[in-house]
């Protein structure tokens, strides 16, 4: 909403500067987000007298003028062919003046005649919507002066956001009942005098949705300019003019807030007036030029016959008012507001009508707002009353709320001076009487944002000022509870970082495109009705995808060396869950120039089960195939016997899709199961007497055997094994293809003693024999 | 000069240009070695007569004294010269960098999400957490916003049906909340919230924290308070804050709250907050006779960056890790 702060200043008197007034209406509920100049671009523009005119002699269209600014004499080139001798005129320097928009007038070759400047018309001054002729002075005035002195174009206007429940603050006279509620000032409201006969006018309502419609009809109007004053104001508050009918509905709903509509009453085929429903599938061309087909169940301002208007929302083009119309109907109304937000959302269309009508209008304040049309359009337009009709089916009355001062001081925490009450409900038009305990107040039908005892102590304390109440913490404490599961998220953030890899926070919006080269390796998800785009329509089944594209932002973005991890919502049909992904490539230890290794998958692997060991748990790897991974590279991720989630090396169609040329490994586990396999952790005491150490290295043929399976051998082969653990990892010279060399350490020893020799080497003598007897080929003993 | 004096001169140039330990050796063997020079005069004491041995022998002695401190004197400066070479060669540049650890970092919306709960928290508010993808009636209705309320204009909906949506804001989560738990109630929520809107200055996604207290004498300087200290605490206690009259149709009364960082010249809006609606209160059978509270939500990526200054609102999502290192 833009107010005018000068316009304002017919309803209340303000004292003090724009920024103290700013700041009242700011601290008041309606919140000033900029404070604006709306002329200030204009500069250089000056009065002028045109003291020769003579044709141009290379065109037939131009006129050469000579200008003389009080002191010096201008030669322009004009297409305005009434430019006469002795015209006062607005005339714009070349290199000096601008025009509304900034732009610089220039000096410019008009067919062979060098212009010093230009005469500027009222639309290059922001007050015409289009002018056809430069602005000319009614009378003389004094040469040389500026343009923005002589209009006072010196204007404030301020860019109000209203919050949705106060329609009543769309019109500058809402909005000076909010300061002057707050200063204590009196609301001057314009009086009204005109008497409208009621008769001659021929109104049906067929509608539910037309709570109230008041038609006036004036005959013998002259639809021409409107004047300089009215102009302005308009054009102040972003609003350009079109002639003086369609300037007084926009001026009066910039007044009042009642949106208001006039036809020529000429182009009402039958001369009435028949509010109805849409059928559905009618056509209607609206003013704006566009045709529009309707769903059915809009509210139509028809003759019967043919549809005139949208109502609440936009009038004809085939009813609207033109130069040659001699007779209007008026129309001041209000529509069902849920009725006009559907209608504006279906047709996409929103008006400074629809958006004040879907908010609320008072239809009780629609004689005063047709009373008030009718003078304006009597005094500048002429014309002559007919008569006027005014259907109001179900009329409102005020509603009344109690409020008890206990819950007025609970709420503020003191005890409220009962004068300030009274002073703050009456002053916006509340009546309001109070016995022993309670507030009774009246609330006016413009004001149908209040119905409960809170609204009312919403009132109360927005114009006592939250600035003036306390700020304390006296709420009585409460222990706050541990959050188990938030507090293992963040433990899983530290370890990953501590490992080196970066949490990203990425979009829970997915590609599907880049969803589809996993296969079925993740569940469908949901798919949105409204995506920003097909990259983002679908809610991400998988932390992965959207892991790898940050990738490979970093990558395409000079840095080789990238480990990232996200802890997240991801979606499948009817649920969501969090899990924890992570992707790397490049160095294992980028900073650490002594350590020139790659990542490799076993090295990947091992950082997840470094986090699994923190939390004591064992994860399971084994080898699967998996859509999106490569063959052989790849598995599956197993706690408990359950299978968690996955593992491996991105497959090349994987990589190629993201343009990327480089081994990717990625893993993505269920967080809530990891969570719920934590155990409470039980103390036991270790033992006091020394182990002892035994490795004993081993080929392995893949395909045939797996390490985990040496491993619990050796774990299960004798009551002293405390421990087992791969040490040393091999392949290449020496070692028999498709095979791997691998030492394990065992660790012997018991709770109770120290173990003897010939029980050491009697276990691992046993434990020797299961491996040689399943066909390993054992390589060194120590 | 005597025959001694001589002697001595002479093996004093001879030390002088000496370089190593080694040459120190030879001197001291062909001096006071078993065969050496001095040796031999030694021997000659008990050859030469009665009266002349104790002066000889004196003489002898001091030669031998002279040359031996001579050489100790030598050896000391060689040995020290020897082990300065040796340290420098030991020696490391600790101007070198070491070989660094790499260590990652938390998200900047993580970091400012875990420092929001530990303010609230040591004020005794408990974290929950709620769906992303909510039902209509969670995200709007319970919470005083009906179908075709205007207010639904300020939240660019993303659908996935007719009934279910990706949530706006974090709010549904206090009305989960206060559907299984009775009052008194402090409950913070952080999490992800959508909006339809994608600009230079709109993310489609972004975060939001949520706030909760009922009890039965909550008031607006209890709001006041709470967040006034939130916000100190968080952005900078010397940071202005005010409270400006808003709308929202799930509190009443309602505010926005905004901090000044520029002695009153500029107002940042940080947050919305108000006194829970009494309607919202119903809606889960919470008697607004007996119980009253505030409500509160703020947008962590507008926290982030006031706090860290960050000017382009698109470097949260990218992930890139030149700005993942910075926090």
């Amino acid at each position: 909403m833009k107010l005018s702060v000068e316009w304002l200043k017919d309803y209340v008197d303000i004292d003090g500067d724009i920024q103290k007034l700013s700041d009242d209406l700011t601290m008041s509920g309606s919140e000033v987000e900029e404070i604006e100049k709306p002329f200030e671009k204009i500069k250089g523009v000056i009065s002028a007298e045109i003291i020769d005119v003579k044709p141009h002699s290379n065109a037939d269209n131009l006129n050469v003028c000579k200008v003389n600014d009080g002191s010096k004499t201008y030669t322009i080139v004009t297409s305005d062919k009434s430019v006469k001798i002795n015209d006062f005129v607005a005339f714009g320097p070349a290199d000096t003046a601008s025009d509304v928009d900034g732009k610089i007038v220039r000096s410019v070759d008009m067919r062979g005649i060098k212009t010093d400047g230009m005469l500027f018309s009222l639309e290059e001054l922001g007050l015409e919507s289009h002018s056809n002729r430069v602005f000319r002075f009614e009378k003389p005035v004094p040469l040389g002066d500026d343009i923005v002195k002589i209009f006072d174009l010196d204007q404030t206007v301020f860019e109000i956001e209203i919050t949705p429940n106060r329609p009543d603050c769309l019109s500058h006279i809402g909005l000076a009942r909010e300061v002057a509620t707050v200063n204590r000032k009196i609301l001057k409201i314009p009086e009204v005098k005109v008497d409208i006969p009621r008769g001659n006018v021929s109104i049906s309502i067929e509608s539910k949705a037309c709570l109230r419609y008041l038609a006036v009809r004036i005959d013998g109007i002259t639809v021409k300019d409107s004047p300089l004053w009215l102009k302005k104001r308009l054009a102040s508050v972003g609003l350009r003019a079109i002639n003086n009918i369609a300037d007084v509905t926009n001026y009066i709903m910039m007044e009042t807030g009642h949106p208001v509509h006039a036809f020529d009453f000429d182009r009402i085929p039958s001369s009435k007036i028949v509010v109805k429903n849409a059928k559905g599938g009618e056509k209607f061309t609206a003013l704006n030029s566009k045709t529009y087909t309707l769903e059915g169940g809009e509210v139509l301002i028809t003759d019967g016959n043919q549809t005139l208007a949208l109502a609440g929302v936009i009038g004809g083009k085939d009813s609207g008012i033109t130069q040659s119309t001699k007779s209007i109907l008026i129309e001041v109304a209000t529509f069902d507001p849920v009725r006009t937000r559907k209608t504006s959302k279906e047709l996409n269309l929103s008006t400074d009508a629809s958006y004040r009508f879907e908010r609320g209008i008072d239809p009780n304040d629609t004689l005063y707002v047709a009373k008030r049309i009718v003078e304006m359009i009597l005094s500048l337009s002429g014309g002559k009353v007919v008569g006027m009709a005014d259907l109001y089916p179900n009329p409102i009355k005020f509603t009344v709320v109690k409020l008890s001062n206990k819950k007025l001081s609970s709420y503020m925490s003191f005890t409220p001076d009962p004068q300030e009450v009274s002073y703050i409900f009456n002053a916006l038009e509340m009546k309001v009487s109070k016995d022993q305990n309670d507030w009774t107040v009246e609330i006016p039908t413009f004001r149908q944002d209040i119905s409960q005892d809170v609204d009312l102590i919403e009132e109360f304390a927005r114009i006592h000022g939250f600035d003036n109440v306390s700020a304390v913490m006296s709420m009585p404490f409460i222990q706050g509870d541990k959050n188990a599961w938030w507090d293992f998220k963040n433990k899983m953030r530290f370890l990953s970082t501590s490992l080196g890899y970066f949490e990203n926070v990425n979009y829970a919006f997915s590609d599907p495109k880049a969803k589809r080269l996993f296969g079925d390796t993740f569940k469908e998800s949901p798919e949105l009705l409204n995506p920003v785009s097909p990259e983002m329509s679908i809610m991400r089944p998988s932390l992965l995808i959207n892991l790898i594209d940050a990738l490979t932002y970093n990558v395409k973005h000079q840095e080789s060396d990238v480990k990232f991890f996200e802890i997240g919502k991801v979606f499948e049909e009817n649920h969501e869950f969090e899990k924890i992904a992570f992707v790397s490539t490049g160095k294992i230890e980028p900073l650490d120039y002594t350590d020139k290794r790659m990542e490799s998958l076993l090295n990947f692997k091992g950082d997840l089960e470094t986090i699994a060991n923190y939390f004591h748990l064992d994860l399971d790897f084994t080898n699967a195939e998996i859509t999106g991974f490569t063959a052989g590279r790849c598995g599956k991720i197993v706690l408990g016997g359950e299978t968690i989630g996955l593992t491996g090396e991105l497959a090349e169609d994987v990589t190629d899709f993201f343009d990327l040329d480089l081994p990717i490994y990625a893993c993505e586990f269920d967080l809530e199961k990891m969570f719920k396999a934590i155990q409470i952790f039980e103390y036991k005491s270790a033992s006091q007497y020394p182990v002892s150490f035994k490795d004993l290295s081993m080929f392995v043929q893949k395909g045939k055997f797996q390490t985990s399976e040496i491993i619990r051998i050796a774990r299960t082969s004798s009551e002293y094994v405390r421990d087992v653990r791969v040490i040393d990892f091999y392949t290449g010279k020496g070692v028999p293809p498709e095979s791997y060399s691998i030492t394990i350490r065992i660790t012997y020893g018991s709770m109770d003693r120290t173990l003897l020799d010939y029980e050491i080497d009697g276990s691992f003598s046993k434990l020797m024999e299961l491996l040689e007897s399943r066909g390993i080929t054992l390589r060194k003993v120590r | 000069m005597d025959d001694f004096e001589m002697l001595v001169e002479t093996i004093k140039t001879q030390i002088d240009k000496v370089k190593d330990l080694d040459e120190v050796e030879k001197i001291r063997v062909a001096t006071l070695g078993k065969n050496g020079n001095i040796t031999s005069l030694m021997k000659k004491i008990s050859t030469l007569p009665q009266e002349e041995r104790a002066n000889f022998g004196k003489k002898v002695n001091d030669l031998k004294m002279q040359i031996e401190k001579l050489l100790s004197e030598k050896t000391s400066v060689l040995k020290a010269e020897v082990l300065k070479s040796k340290s420098l060669e030991r020696s490391i540049d600790l101007t070198i960098p070491g070989p660094l650890r790499s260590v990652g970092k938390i998200h900047v919306i993580n970091h400012v999400i875990n420092e929001c709960v530990e303010v609230f928290s040591k004020m005794g508010f408990n974290v929950v957490e709620g769906p992303e993808i909510e039902n209509v009636y969670y995200n709007f209705e319970a919470l005083n916003t009906p179908q075709w309320h205007p207010a639904r204009d300020l939240h660019d909906t993303f659908y996935i049906s007719e009934t279910l949506l990706l949530r706006t804001h974090t709010s549904p989560v206090q009305i989960r909340t206060m559907e299984n738990q009775k009052p008194p109630i402090r409950i913070i929520s952080a999490g992800r919230v959508y909006r339809n809107d994608y600009d230079a200055t709109h993310l489609p996604s972004f975060f939001q924290m949520e706030g909760l207290a009922i009890d039965r004498n909550i008031s607006i300087a209890d709001l006041k308070g709470t967040l006034e200290n939130a916000i100190k605490t968080l952005l900078g206690k010397d940071k202005i804050v005010r409270f400006r009259p808003h709308y929202f149709p799930f509190t009443e009364p309602s505010v926005e709250v905004d901090v000044s960082f520029a002695g009153k010249k500029e107002w940042l809006e940080v947050l919305g907050a108000g006194m829970v609606h009494p309607n919202v209160l119903r809606n889960v059978g919470f008697d607004p006779e007996k119980w009253q509270g505030f409500a509160f939500g703020m947008g962590i990526e507008r926290i982030a960056m006031l706090k860290y200054g960050i000017n382009d609102i698109r470097e949260f999502p990218r992930n890139y890790l030149k700005f993942l290192r910075l926090f």
